[in-house]
């Protein structure tokens, strides 16, 4: 054959692969385009979750499942029993780091629980809500409008719930209000006056964003409208905003799907007081990690004297609501709110706000506003269902004493209610310093817990609480 | 001259302006000068020999050509010489083609020379020349001499003017090569040997054997200056090299026995670590050049595993492996490699070498090239080889007296009484029956059988070459499975005649099959002595009972099926255009598919039946899809004083990886395990990734004065497997070299050394090793808990922000060659630091995460020392004896590591100023001579009171490093006349540990030992090496065992020298098979780790690390190859 022939065929061919192929990866955009590559198809990334409206859901409502996934969290019962036994409320029949936290002395051992139940959980729900938040809103984010309402209002408050429960036992907290770690990693403790102002700010727009039927009727494992209102009325008590927590509370106790429940009921799945509950994910027992942990074994939480002997004589609640058994020929009483320690089928769920807390929050609103009548008929409310009479206090001051017994018999055990009482309403110091079990130990500095060291080292940022 | 009638006018004589007038076959020949220069072109070639045309005073005629026809000759001399021809062209086309080389020759001269080798006569009248056809002149003299042409290439194909061709036993005739590599030769001897000589190449012997062309491709002397290395993406003479790069030839040494390219360079690279896993066939290998670089994010070091580019295709890293369910067996891509189907293996060492691979390039770049279509006969290779194998070496295990006697002993230490329960061994099992399952399980032979057929050749301008290979080998276990491997590679190249244009396109395909079991059984050779016979009468497995304690039948584990099939399928392409001769433009694509196929399967009837058990199966795929392209210009400018070279290119390379997993469980029969779906559950698994990296390069090289070298070279990166912010980098190097010894000042170059090289590179290069997808967040599937429906979880944190680790490297090398290359060394000295280590950092947890993978700036170093020697010992006309020596050492440390006390990487890990793999232990005491223990000490030096209080990491120390010391090779090839006999010695000095002491099974506890156990202590005041035997698990002596086997007692020498390779071949003598149709014939003997010298006691010194596998094995083979 002719090589020249062959030569002119093929001249202009490899002219073109090999000029035109240079050209083209040499020139800027193309290479920047041949590295982008296909997502992995086993792991989702969060660009993608938001454009699916199924994805995205999935990714908020694994922050709740995360809460109740395995015992040792803050969300799924430890607020209730560090905080139980932080205040005046629980101690532990044996001798383990827990007693740290009845005699408010808390060392190395203490902190590593404060690490991994609180610390870390609350700040892996805080950034899996912040990118949620920062996706849901980016331009690549495609699922519908509803939706996108839905799953915002529900990160906001995720992020006001962990922050309300961190700044109430920590103070200061560090605050990442986004997902880049090369911000977050840095960021000093903002002060609690600050960490308010996020949460009010979160809470205000949730409640607009939420819709007041629930996600999922007819359960309420979701918030919905009211489930940020119920923790902005408690935000706005803790806040002394008296008007504001009236208001909050009273539309939703206006609100006609809420009702005070039978003693019996109100920690069960269909209870109607129930404002926010979590579902139980656990599928060995299939119900709350309270009733799984409280409930007898040879070790678990018991209340204190001081509580047991609080209730007032006939209180149902002391029937209803706590358990007895006898350790070492003495008959001691544990918290019985949750009655399933395990069964096949979901009968409890865990509750995290309901309707006679509110009925509270507004008591002592309308006490600071001078409304007496109507905040003893709230108290009176929780009182009578308690089979208890009518409150015979009618002063202002009687009525607070009157609204701390009763949030203290009420909300015995549950969410740390009564510490952060103690510590917003100033009563820590009087009301601790001379129990038996803390005397020799207590002093103001308890009042808020140490950051975990380890967390100070990996941000020198960070500064401790005093005392520690 | 004579017309017979019509004109025939042809096309081509048109085209030429030719007037040719026929019908009875009569010509003039008379043409343009100008048509015709274009029309044909002509071949200078150079003949001395055939100066006798210059005498004339004629007009000149110049013209070299082979194989050409009368007509044209013709054509030469009209055109040149202004003489008409006349012929009959009937006659003309029946005469034989000529090869002619003449320059100013007369036409007498032509049409004699023409006359001598055809039955012409010719006469001349005027300017006619007639031409006439003598039929009875065709044998002028006996016996006639014949014309001979012929071409000598390299190996690939490249002309090799200067190349002499002489005739054996024939003074004054001979040849010298043109610049095509042509050459002629006239009235030789038919029967004559030609001898055909280039500096730098093997001189090579070929018979005529009547032939009267030949293709002739000469192969490079063994670690010739002359040789050609590949530098990445262009090649340089060795001379001229600046670069770290060791090349072997698959030529030159004795082929290996089994696929593995490993084997068969262990030993041979400076700088080079290569380990065998174990001895288990396919199985994987661990190679690293120049010592660890990276950390790693968990501090378990990452392979650091070279770069493989098979053929221009990036192939997976030796660590990488594509099977899901292999473990121990996990197979080895590199086993789709058939070791006979490649020509070399080059390993680029240093950054000069390395930074045109860029981000890829910093745990160096292996570039394996398979065998190209090359210039010759075509020529039919076939080689077969049989042979057998056996374990290397096992420790001695007592036998079942001996081993009752240390129970019963352990149980009288213990103060307890053996019962049923807790020694079965002593009680409901026959203390007289010796089940040897060192022999049972692995003292089996091994066999294997090897073919391989080669067909090749091809001309000038296109070659081609296909081969096939078979081979299939078994175990030592007790089975007569193994493993089969068949492959297939086709190469053709074509250059056109006007060598502007060249193409070469290649295809290859192995396909691996390898049928074992999951768990490798030299684990259990250990199992209790006396314990049941594996099988029971009726040929079942035996798990005990009725009469018996059960137990755990070591044999069931060779009834579970571990099948896997590996196939790769690599396949390529090379344009390549050179418009000017300066220029070359090329483009390369290559596409590479690995898959592997798993199937694993447990029967119910391997398992207890006591248990009532179900089956299992897991039915896996892989598939690994790789392709490149890459555009390349190439400039090249040489004058007497330089050399100049530019390359400019592109790289485009994409790698796909797909697998899925099937595990069926709950089988109830064992007919449906072949099918998933007869499985009661089946879990499933797939995924998928990808990782593409776009690269653009330029490398400069100048070589001023054949004395000065410089290159530097630049590559810019881009990989998908770092975050948007992060995904382009620049690397860069820059080399010199400086042959003193061509230096003027030098004089001339002394008879003692003959040349000399300095050179000096440094530059950086990147290693991106850390997986895809890392940068990105990533959610997965929270399978636990569905919160009403199933949810998903945040499992790591983006960073935008990483990038490939950096390693900045120099190397000073030294070249010398004394005594006219009979002694050569050459020396280099490295040290490479990595810095931007990524690591999993850890974060404040207030960030969401605890760790994220980040650069950070902790450094490594190693610093290499290299050294090759290489010395023509005997060199004579029947004797030569070659030795080649290379020694490698290596020093590698943590320089820095900030805040490393609070990091992850702190406690018990590294320590600055030590290697990274550094081994920390216990230390120990003397044995207490009264209690027969080895006390652990603190970190004081003090004894701890075992079992009051127990040692914890604070009492660990530092005991050394596992790095070897120093590795390398020794390499001996001698051959005497026919017989060649070639061996290798490969040696590490390394620690390992000791296989007794680090021995988690207690002495005394109900599994066998070696039998130097034998030496414990017995008494108060025994004095023996090893403590008290003991059965329990609580005793001060079990307790302090389980210390001692992380203790200064376990750290021991693991250092040996092995005959790795030996081989003798004798090639038959020719005229044994000469009228055979048989070019050469050799037979030879093979053998693999045939001696091992070590203090190692146990198993293997070289798989110490897998204490309980398969150690690698002693191979005999026996094989022919024959050349058609």
């Amino acid at each position: 054959m002719n090589s020249m022939t062959i030569d002119n065929k093929y001249k202009a061919l490899v002219f073109r692969v090999t000029l035109v192929s240079l050209i083209c990866i040499l020139s800027n955009s193309g290479c920047k385009k041949f590295v982008e590559i296909k997502p992995p198809i086993n792991q989702t990334i969060s660009d993608e979750v938001f454009q699916s409206n199924e994805l995205a859901i999935s990714a908020v409502t694994g922050i709740y499942s995360e809460m109740m996934s395995t015992s040792g969290r803050f969300s799924s019962g430890e607020v209730t029993f560090y905080a139980g036994m932080a205040a005046d409320e629980l101690t532990y029949q044996t001798p383990t780091f827990r007693d740290e936290f009845v005699g408010n002395r808390i060392t190395e051992a203490g902190q590593a629980i404060l690490l991994s139940a609180f610390w870390d959980r609350a700040y892996k729900f805080i950034y899996t809500a912040n990118i949620c938040l920062e996706k849901m809103n980016a331009p690549t984010a495609t699922i519908s409008n509803e939706v996108r309402r839905m799953l915002e209002g529900e990160c906001r408050f995720i992020r006001a719930f962990c922050y309300f429960h961190m700044v109430n036992l920590f103070g200061d907290v560090p605050m990442p209000e986004g997902s880049d770690f090369r911000i977050n990693m840095n960021l000093p403790r903002t002060p609690a006056e600050k960490v308010y102002e996020l949460i009010i700010h979160d809470l205000e727009a949730a409640s607009e964003l939420l819709l007041e039927q629930y996600p999922t009727p007819p359960t309420r494992v979701r918030p919905n409208k009211y489930a940020a209102l119920a923790l902005l009325a408690k935000v706005y008590l803790y806040r002394n905003e008296w008007a504001k927590a009236e208001i909050a509370a009273t539309q939703i106790i206006n609100y006609p799907i809420y009702k005070l429940d039978t003693l019996d009921s109100v920690f069960k799945k269909a209870s109607v007081e129930a404002i926010w509950q979590l579902l139980p994910v656990n599928s060995t027992f299939n119900n709350t990690w309270e009733g799984q942990i409280i409930l007898p074994t040879s070790t678990s939480y018991l209340l204190t004297d001081t509580l047991y002997k609080s209730f007032e004589p006939n209180d149902r609640r002391k029937n209803a609501w706590v358990g007895q058994k006898t350790v070492s020929g003495i008959t001691r009483f544990y918290p019985a709110k949750y009655k399933v320690k395990t069964n096949k089928d979901k009968l409890e769920y865990y509750v995290v706000f309901r309707l006679a807390e509110q009925y509270l929050i507004r008591a002592e609103a309308r006490t600071h506003l001078n409304k007496l009548m109507e905040a003893a008929a709230d108290i009176n409310f929780i009182r009578n269902r308690a089979w208890l009479s009518n409150t015979t206090a009618n002063t202002q001051d009687a009525l607070y004493s009157a609204i701390a017994q009763e949030r203290k018999i009420e909300l015995f055990a549950e969410w740390g209610n009564r510490w952060y009482d103690l510590k917003r309403t100033k009563k820590a110091d009087a009301e601790l310093k001379n129990l038996p079990i803390k005397a020799p130990y207590w002093t103001t500095n308890d009042t808020l817990w140490p950051i975990p060291n380890s967390q100070i080292i990996a941000n020198p940022n960070l500064t401790q609480n005093p005392g520690y | 001259m004579k017309t017979d009638g019509t004109f025939h006018i042809n096309i081509w004589a048109v085209v030429c302006n030719i007037v040719r007038y026929s019908t009875k076959k009569l010509a003039v020949v008379n043409t343009s000068n100008s048509t015709f220069r274009r029309a044909s072109k002509i071949i200078a070639l150079l003949l001395p020999f055939l100066l006798l045309t210059t005498f004339s005073a004629f007009s000149q005629i110049t013209i070299s050509k082979i194989n050409v026809s009368l007509e044209d000759i013709f054509f030469a001399i009209t055109k040149q010489a202004g003489y008409n021809v006349i012929y009959k062209e009937e006659q003309i086309q029946k005469a034989n083609k000529v090869s002619i080389n003449v320059e100013n020759a007369s036409v007498t001269s032509v049409l004699d020379f023409l006359a001598r080798l055809l039955p012409i006569k010719y006469s001349i009248s005027g300017k006619n020349i007639t031409i006439d056809f003598d039929a009875n002149n065709g044998t002028p003299g006996s016996p006639p001499g014949i014309a001979l042409t012929g071409k000598v290439t390299d190996a690939s194909g490249n002309p090799l003017p200067g190349t002499t061709i002489s005739i054996k036993n024939v003074k004054g005739i001979g040849a010298i090569v043109n610049s095509d590599g042509e050459f002629a030769l006239y009235d030789i001897d038919p029967a004559s040997t030609l001898e055909i000589s280039h500096i730098g190449y093997d001189t090579r012997i070929i018979k005529l054997d009547n032939r009267k062309t030949l293709l002739i491709a000469l192969n490079l002397q063994v670690r010739s200056l002359e040789e050609f290395v590949t530098n990445g993406y262009t090649s340089t003479p060795r001379k001229y090299e600046v670069g770290s790069i060791k090349k072997i030839n698959f030529d030159q040494i004795p082929k290996q026995i089994g696929n593995n390219i490993f084997a068969a360079i262990q030993g041979r690279i400076p700088g080079m670590m290569i380990t065998q896993q174990s001895g288990l066939p396919g199985s994987p290998y661990r190679v690293q050049i120049r010592g660890q670089r990276s950390i790693g994010l968990s501090g378990q070091l990452p392979n650091n595993s070279p770069l493989f580019v098979v053929d221009g295709v990036p192939f997976l890293s030796s660590s990488e492996s594509i099977s899901q369910k292999g473990g121990v067996l996990s197979n080895n891509p590199f086993s789709t490699l058939n070791p006979e189907d490649i020509e070399s293996i080059e390993v680029l060492k240093d950054a000069n070498a390395t930074s045109i691979y860029g981000s890829l390039g910093a745990n160096g770049v292996v570039l394996i090239t398979t065998r190209r279509a090359k210039v010759g006969v075509a020529s039919l290779n076939l080689n077969i080889y049989s042979g057998l194998s056996t374990i290397t070496r096992a420790p001695d295990l007592m036998n079942t007296e001996e081993y009752l006697a240390m129970r019963k002993e352990a149980f009288r230490n213990d103060n307890e009484i053996p019962n049923v329960n807790n020694a079965p061994d002593l009680s409901t099992w026959n203390n007289n029956r010796y089940n040897n399952w060192k022999d049972l399980l692995i003292g089996g032979t091994a066999h294997f059988t090897d073919a391989h057929l080669r067909f090749a050749g091809g001309s000038q301008y296109t070659q081609f070459a296909l081969s096939g290979g078979y081979n299939r080998e078994t175990t030592v276990f007790p089975t007569d499975q193994g493993k089969s491997f068949t492959s297939a590679s086709f190469n053709f190249s074509h250059k056109t005649p006007s060598k502007k244009l060249e193409f070469n396109l290649s295809a290859s395909y192995g396909y691996d099959r390898n049928k074992l079991f999951a768990v490798d059984p030299t684990q259990f050779i250990a199992s209790v002595p006396n314990s049941p016979n594996p099988f029971k009468e009726d040929g079942t497995l035996n798990f005990g009972g009725p009469l018996e304690s059960a137990f755990s039948n070591p044999f069931a584990y060779l009834y579970q099926p571990y099948n896997v099939t590996m196939e790769r399928l690599t396949t390529g392409f090379r344009l390549e255009y050179r418009p000017i001769k300066k220029l070359s433009l090329r483009t390369s694509a290559g596409y590479n598919l690995i898959s592997c196929d798993e199937v694993y399967q447990i029967p119910i009837a391997s398992q207890d039946p006591r248990n009532s058990p179900t089956g299992a199966a897991s039915f896996a795929t892989s598939k690994n899809r790789n392709w490149i392209i890459e555009p390349q210009v190439e400039y090249w400018d040489t004058t007497t004083n330089s050399n100049l070279k530019i390359l400019v290119g592109s790289s485009l390379r994409s790698r796909t990886g797909i697998s899925n997993l099937l595990d069926g469980f709950n089988y109830t029969n064992d007919a449906g395990l072949n099918s998933i779906s007869n499985a009661g559950t089946v879990t499933a698994i797939n995924d998928y990734s990808q990782y593409k990296v776009i690269s653009a390069y330029a490398l400069i090289n100048y070589i001023l004065q054949k004395k000065y070298i410089v290159e530097a070279t630049v590559r810019r990166d881009g990989s998908s497997r770092f975050g948007p912010n992060r995904k382009f980098g620049n690397f860069a190097s820059l080399a010199a070299g400086w042959i003193f010894t061509n230096e003027k000042l030098m004089g001339k170059p002394s008879s003692v050394l003959s040349f000399g090289k300095l050179r000096l590179a440094y530059g950086t290069s990147g290693n991106d090793q850390i997986g895809d997808y890392q940068f990105l967040d990533a959610w997965v599937n929270n399978t636990r808990n569905p919160y009403q429906n199933p949810t998903i979880l945040p499992s790591r944190l983006a960073n935008l922000d990483y990038h490939w680790e950096v390693q900045r490297s120099l190397d000073i090398g030294l070249d010398l060659e004394f005594f006219k290359k009979r002694f050569m060394l050459s020396a280099t000295f490295n040290q490479g630091r990595t810095g931007d280590q990524l690591l999993s950092i850890t974060l404040p947890v207030q960030t969401g995460f605890a760790r994220v993978i980040r650069n950070y700036p902790a450094l490594t170093q190693n610093r290499n020392l290299e050294i090759e020697l290489t010395s023509s010992n005997i060199r004579s006309k029947d004797w030569s004896w070659n030795t080649s020596i290379n020694i490698s050492f290596l020093r590698n440390k943590l320089v820095r590591f900030p805040d490393l006390k609070n990091s992850d990487y702190g406690n018990n890990r590294f320590v600055i100023g030590k290697p990274l793999n550094i081994v920390w232990g216990y230390r120990t005491g003397e044995m207490d001579k009264n209690t027969g223990i080895y006390p652990i000490l603190d970190r004081n030096g003090k004894k701890i009171d075992i079992p009051t209080s127990l040692p914890t990491l604070d009492d660990q120390v530092v005991l050394g490093t596992y790095d070897p010391e120093y590795f390398g090779g020794m390499e001996n090839k001698i051959d005497w006349k026919n017989w060649q006999l070639q061996f290798l010695f490969q040696f590490v000095k390394q620690m390992g540990q000791d296989p007794i002491y680090s021995n988690d099974r207690v002495p005394g506890y109900a599994v066998n030992q070696p039998r130097s156990l034998l030496n414990r202590w017995v008494t108060s005041g025994s004095n023996a090496p090893y403590p008290e035997y003991t059965q329990s698990g609580n005793s001060p002596a079990a307790i302090s065992w389980f210390f001692v086997n992380s203790s200064d007692l376990a750290f021991s020498d693991a250092s040996y020298i092995r005959l790795k390779n030996i081989s003798l071949t004798y090639d038959l003598p020719e005229s044994w098979f000469r009228n055979l149709k048989i070019r050469k014939c050799s037979l030879y003997v093979l053998g693999q780790n045939i001696l091992t010298f070590t203090k190692f006691i146990g198993f293997d010194p070289e798989t110490w690390q897998s204490k309980y596998a398969l150690p690698p094995l002693k191979t005999f083979a026996a094989g022919i190859q024959v050349n058609f």
